[in-house]
């Protein structure tokens, strides 16, 4: 082998060596992993909107009953609006109560399970 | 299944395209990772966090670049971002970089004669302890085979500071090489 030769095996090396990657590899279960997490993350996502259309869907017809209650009678005093904000700390109370059993009930149970799915 | 079809249906949410399109590039972001992170243990945290940003901005995908490039410029700037929180002096340690640096690559066995796999090892050595820009640069452009222009818009270098830091990479490898295996030296500069 003559000098030429020689320095052309050594290019030869050279561009072998840069066109392959030290033997680490990715571990062979990354991609059921990141899917299995991406699959959660959407369960997860899902359950939150579908909760927060219900609350929103609720607050929206409650909007709706207050106005059709209180416009045609705006300058006269309401009984029920009375009644309301008299007791407003048992109302809150009881809204939260709601809330988080609401809560509870579609989205953590629902995420739980679908946790124990994946 | 072509780029354009596969998209398509990772952006309806489709987690079995997904998981061909992680298989299909798994490789190139854990290359491109690999070598831009020194640290092991973050590289796979890092992998996910790229094909987490790639399913979430499907959408931006506008097809007017190839998918592999999209993806290599999202987990180039994961990693980018990577760096830049652990390490402040990023950018001043590119531009300091000297060849002479490289001195402590140390050498983990004699090498004898041109016994390939172990030049190929001290090259890996090398390429390793070369600031990210030109180890970045090398893996894309030599292992991936991507074009001076997918590399523009994958790293947002212009073509000339690529085809700098290609040519100047491979120069100090050469060096590096000539330096530590005397049997090359010798061959390559030998009086016929």
């Amino acid at each position: 082998m003559n000098k030429m030769e020689k320095r052309d095996e050594l290019k030869a090396i050279l561009d072998e060596a840069l066109q392959e990657f030290p033997d680490i590899q990715l571990p062979s279960a990354f991609t059921d992993t990141l899917v299995r997490k991406l699959e959660k993350r959407l369960a997860w996502r899902e359950v939150l909107a579908e909760f927060g259309l219900k609350i929103g869907l609720v607050l929206g017809a409650l909007s709706v009953l207050a106005a059709v209650l209180f416009f045609p009678e705006k300058n006269s005093e309401i009984p029920i609006f009375t009644y309301l904000l008299q007791n407003w700390q048992v109302l809150a109370a009881l809204a939260l109560i709601f809330f988080f059993t609401y809560f509870f009930d579609q989205v953590f149970l629902r995420f739980l399970f679908r946790r124990n799915k994946y | 299944m072509d780029d354009v079809t596969l998209v398509a249906r990772v952006r309806d949410g489709n987690t079995h395209a997904f998981r061909f399109l992680v298989d299909k590039y798994r490789n190139l972001v854990w290359h491109m990772v690999l070598r831009m992170i020194d640290r092991r243990e973050d590289a796979e945290d890092l992998c996910q966090d790229v094909f987490f940003r790639v399913f979430r901005d499907i959408g931006k995908f506008r097809g007017d670049a190839k998918l592999s490039t999209w993806i290599g410029s999202i987990a180039y700037h994961i990693c980018i971002d990577h760096l830049r929180r652990n390490k402040r002096d990023l950018v001043t340690a590119v531009e300091q970089f000297t060849p002479a640096m490289l001195a402590k690559v140390d050498i983990p066995e004699n090498i004898g004669g041109m016994d390939r796999t172990a030049i190929k090892k001290l090259v890996h050595r090398v390429i390793d302890a070369m600031p990210y820009n030109y180890r970045i640069v090398i893996t894309l452009f030599h292992l991936e085979g991507f074009s001076y222009r997918e590399i523009e818009v994958i790293t947002g270098m212009p073509e000339g500071t690529i085809k700098s830091y290609l040519s100047r990479g491979r120069q100090i490898i050469h060096d590096k090489m000539l330096a530590q295996v005397p049997e090359i030296k010798a061959i390559l500069f030998e009086t016929n």
